[in-house]
């Protein structure tokens, strides 16, 4: 289960798009921050839990608490 | 508004907890994987999903080429049997 998966995706797809993700630092979200941000979008999320370290240069993070 | 409804993906948490399993069990990772499919009642593509399968869904969804979807749910669980 650990071989990557890439698809192709049109990097400006989603230019001037702005994104909110919730719990979008690790699992799913991650993934999908991730490839929203690929496409151009600018993605904001919000975790429960500290970033993981290499996050912080792709992902805006909104910090809430509890 | 659209909804995606995941079935087993293997998230790093979801990992967590096959290596877990598997130590609890006595067997190893990939024994404990299957071990969890079967309690699905079986995923047809025999494997979890991955997150990034995932994030393709929502990245079409959210995506202009899907303007016109509206009110829908989309199962995403590699045809995983219904266990009841």
């Amino acid at each position: 289960m650990s071989e990557a998966t890439h698809f192709s995706f049109d990097p400006t797809e989603f230019a001037g798009k702005r994104v909110l993700v919730t719990g979008g630092t690790k699992g799913m979200g991650e993934a999908i921050v991730r490839r929203l941000a690929a496409g151009g979008a600018t993605a904001a999320t919000t975790a429960r839990s500290p970033a993981s370290e290499g996050q912080a240069a792709e992902l805006f993070f909104l910090s809430v608490s509890g | 508004m659209n909804t995606v409804a995941p079935g087993f993906i293997e998230t790093t948490a979801a990992h967590r907890l096959i290596a877990r399993l598997a130590v609890s069990s006595g067997t190893d990772e990939v024994g404990a994987r299957h071990g969890l499919m079967d309690s699905l009642g079986g995923i047809p593509i025999g494997r979890p999903g991955r997150p990034e399968e995932v994030a393709e869904l929502i990245a079409f969804l959210v995506s202009d080429r899907a303007a016109s979807i509206h009110g829908s749910e989309y199962v995403i669980d590699g045809g995983t049997v219904p266990a009841i």
